[in-house]
C-alpha cells in the first residue's frame, strides 16, 4: 500500500501498488472489508498502481478512520506472508494431501453402473 | 536460504500471532513472527527455531525428513471420512406436546398422525442406513416429541436388530424426548436394547417454563430425568440446552440448575436459524451477545473445576480435542469436509432423505435443497448423487473463501445448508456469516486461555478431554 487517505465524503481512498501487493492480495484483504464497505477499485493506466475506495452506509469519522488505516496496512502485511507461504509450500502440501489420502486398498466398491 | 517453509497460517490477537498447522500444532508468537520467519531471519541456535522445526512450521530440508509422519498425522485428523456416515437421525414424528418459542423443528400439534413415519419408510430408513460402510452406527430418534410414536420406535430398533444378526454393526440408539413423560414402555426399550435417553434443559424453573411456553415443564422434565436415571442408572441420561435470547443474561444460574439436577457437563449451544427460531429479527445482535454468554459461562465453569468439582463445558470440549490431540471429533458443526452426509443424514418423517437435521428443517418451510432424495431410492443415487456432488464442491474449509487462510480452519467446520439459510447461497460469505463470527471468537477464546492461561487451565482440559468426570 503506497497511500491512504479520508477524502473530504467521508469514504477512505487508498492507493495500492500491485507490483508489491499482486492482485490475489488486495482480493483476499478486501474481501474482509467488503462486508462493511462497498468497494471500488480502478486500475491508473500506465502504470501498477490500483485505487481503492471504501464506501460506508454513513461517512467515516477521522478516528474510525485511524484504526481501519491501521487495520488494513496490517492487513496487507499480512496478506502477503500468508501469500509468500502459500506459494513457497504449496508443492510441500499437496504431496503431503497425496500422501495422506492415496491408500486406496479398502475402498468400499460401490455399483455405480446400474 | 537457511530453511524451507512448511505449510501453516496464522491469526493475529492481542497483538500475538497464533501460527497453527494442518497437522495440528500451535505456536504462540509476539507480533512480527511471522515476518522474522519469512524473511528467514531465525537462526539456528534461537530457542523459536528448535520450536518451529519441532512443531513443523519450518523444515531444515525441503522435504522434510519426517513427511510420512506428517502425511499420517494429517491422514488421522480426516479419519472421521474413513467410514462415511455414522450419525442416523430417524425423525419418526412432528408431534409435539410442548410448544418451545424457540422450535427450530416446525413441530405440530400431538393429534396430527398424518406427521408420523410410515412402517414401509422405516423399514427403508433402516436398510439405507446398513449401506452406510461404518462399522459404528448411531440410530438417534427425533421430533417433534418421537415418544408420541413408541411402536415405530421399538420397529426401528427391531428391524436394526434383525438386521444386525449379520451386519454386526456396533449400535448405539439415542432417543431425543423433552422428558416430561418417560413411559414405561420407553423404559423398557431403553432397558432391552441399551438406548439411551437425551434431553433438554434449558436452565433453571423460570426460565425452562418460559422458553417452552408451559407452567409446568421444568418440573415434570426433572421428575422425567429423575424417572429416567432410577430405571436406567445415572449415566443413561444427557441433557442439551438451547440459549434463547432470554437465556443470554442468565449464565451462572443456567449453569448452577445442571449442577442442581446432577449433571457433570452441560453443552453450551447457540440457537440455529431454522423453524421458529428463524423468525429472530437480528441473528448479528444475537451472535455477539451469545459470545458474551458463552465466555462468561466457561470462565464459572472454570472457576466450578477450580474448587475441586469437575464439571465440563462440551463445546469447548470438543474444539480442546481438535487443539490437543491428534485425532478426529464426529461433532457435525466442525468438521471439514462437511459433517453433512459424512457424518450425519437424515430420514425424515415424510418418507424422503435429506442431508442434515437443518436440511429437513428447511423442508418445513417449503425449501428442499437439500433433500437428497426418497427412502426407496438407491443408496448410491441417494450419497453419491448429483445433488451431494454439487454439495461437495463447496464443504471444506480447505478451499472456499475467507477459511481457506484461516488459522482455524484444520479446528473449524464448513456448513453448506447454515450457509444456505442464513445467507442464500451455500459457498457463504464469511465476512457476514454468524457461524464464522461464533467459531472464531469461541476457538480464538479457548487459544488465549490455553496460551495466557496454560497453567491454570490446561489441567482442567486435559481432564475434559480424557472423560474424567466427577
Amino acid at each position: 500500500m503506497t497511500d491512504i487517505q479520508l477524502d473530504s465524503q467521508g469514504r477512505i481512498a487508498l492507493c495500492v501498488d500491485l507490483s508489491i501487493y499482486n492482485e490475489r492480495i488486495v482480493n483476499k484483504v478486501l474481501y474482509w472489508w467488503s462486508g462493511d464497505y462497498i468497494i471500488t477499485r480502478t486500475n491508473r493506466s500506465g502504470t501498477t498502481l490500483q485505487t481503492i475506495t471504501l464506501t460506508a452506509s454513513e461517512p467515516i469519522s477521522s478516528e474510525k478512520f485511524e484504526s481501519i488505516s491501521r487495520k488494513i496496512s496490517a492487513d496487507f502485511i499480512d496478506y502477503k506472508n500468508r501469500s509468500i507461504v502459500e506459494s513457497e509450500t504449496r508443492d510441500l502440501r499437496n504431496i503431503l494431501y497425496a500422501k495422506a489420502f492415496s491408500n486406496s486398498d479398502d475402498f468400499v466398491e460401490f455399483e455405480f453402473d446400474k | 536460504m537457511g530453511y524451507a517453509l512448511l505449510p501453516f497460517r496464522f491469526h493475529v490477537f492481542r497483538d500475538r500471532e497464533l501460527l497453527v498447522n494442518d497437522l495440528g500444532d500451535y505456536l504462540s508468537l509476539p507480533r512480527g513472527s511471522v515476518q522474522c520467519i519469512v524473511d528467514r531471519r531465525i537462526r539456528p541456535d534461537e530457542e523459536l527455531y528448535k520450536d518451529l522445526t519441532a512443531s513443523f512450521f519450518i523444515s531444515e530440508r525441503p522435504l522434510p525428513r519426517l513427511l510420512d509422519t506428517m502425511a499420517v498425522r494429517l491422514a488421522t485428523r480426516k479419519a472421521f471420512l474413513d467410514h462415511f456416515t455414522a450419525l442416523h437421525i430417524f425423525v419418526l414424528t412432528l408431534r409435539c406436546n410442548q410448544n418451545c418459542v424457540y422450535c427450530q423443528a416446525s413441530s405440530k400439534e400431538s393429534c396430527r398422525k398424518e406427521y408420523d413415519m410410515s412402517e414401509e419408510a422405516l423399514r427403508q430408513a433402516v436398510a439405507l442406513m446398513f449401506r452406510s460402510p461404518s462399522p459404528s452406527l448411531t440410530m438417534e430418534f427425533q421430533g417433534g416429541e418421537p415418544t408420541l410414536t413408541p411402536h415405530l420406535i421399538r420397529k426401528g430398533i427391531e428391524y436394526a436388530e434383525e438386521r444386525n444378526q449379520t451386519e454386526r454393526r456396533r449400535m448405539t440408539y439415542v432417543i431425543c424426548t423433552n422428558c416430561v413423560d418417560p413411559t414405561d414402555e420407553i423404559l423398557d426399550l431403553c432397558k432391552q436394547y441399551g438406548a439411551v435417553i437425551s434431553t433438554s434443559l434449558d436452565g433453571p424453573q423460570f426460565l425452562h417454563n418460559r422458553n417452552r411456553g408451559k407452567t409446568d415443564s421444568y418440573q415434570r422434565v426433572v421428575s422425567g430425568i429423575a424417572k429416567v436415571r432410577e430405571e436406567l442408572g445415572e449415566g443413561r441420561v444427557s441433557a442439551l440446552m438451547t440459549t434463547s435470547e432470554y437465556s443470554l443474561d442468565y449464565p451462572r444460574e443456567i449453569i448452577d440448575a445442571y449442577r442442581e439436577n446432577g449433571f457433570h457437563s452441560i453443552f453450551i449451544r447457540a440457537l440455529n436459524p431454522y423453524g421458529l427460531a428463524k423468525e429472530n429479527d437480528d441473528w448479528t445482535a444475537y451472535c455477539d451477545r451469545f459470545i458474551a454468554f458463552y465466555k462468561q459461562a466457561l470462565e464459572y465453569i472454570i472457576e466450578i473445576n477450580k474448587s475441586g468439582e469437575v464439571f465440563v463445558e462440551e463445546f469447548a470440549t470438543l474444539i480442546l480435542r481438535k487443539i490437543l490431540t491428534p485425532f478426529p471429533i464426529g461433532f457435525v458443526d466442525l468438521q471439514s469436509p462437511s459433517g453433512i452426509v459424512n457424518g450425519v443424514t437424515v430420514y425424515n418423517y415424510d418418507g424422503y432423505v435429506y442431508a442434515s437435521d437443518e436440511s429437513r428443517m428447511l423442508a418445513e418451510y417449503g425449501d428442499y435443497t437439500f433433500r437428497l432424495g426418497r427412502m426407496d431410492d438407491r443408496y448410491e443415487d441417494l450419497f453419491y448423487g448429483g445433488k451431494v456432488q454439487e454439495i461437495s464442491r463447496l464443504w471444506a474449509t480447505e478451499y472456499i473463501a475467507g477459511c481457506a487462510d484461516c488459522a482455524f480452519q484444520s479446528i473449524c467446520g464448513a456448513d453448506p445448508v447454515r450457509n444456505y439459510s442464513t445467507q442464500g447461497d451455500m459457498y457463504g460469505f464469511r465476512p457476514t456469516s454468524i457461524f464464522c463470527r461464533k467459531h472464531k471468537a469461541i476457538i480464538e477464546c479457548i487459544f488465549e486461555l490455553l496460551t495466557e492461561r496454560r497453567e491454570e487451565v490446561l489441567p482442567i482440559f486435559k481432564n475434559w478431554i480424557t472423560g474424567t468426570r466427577g
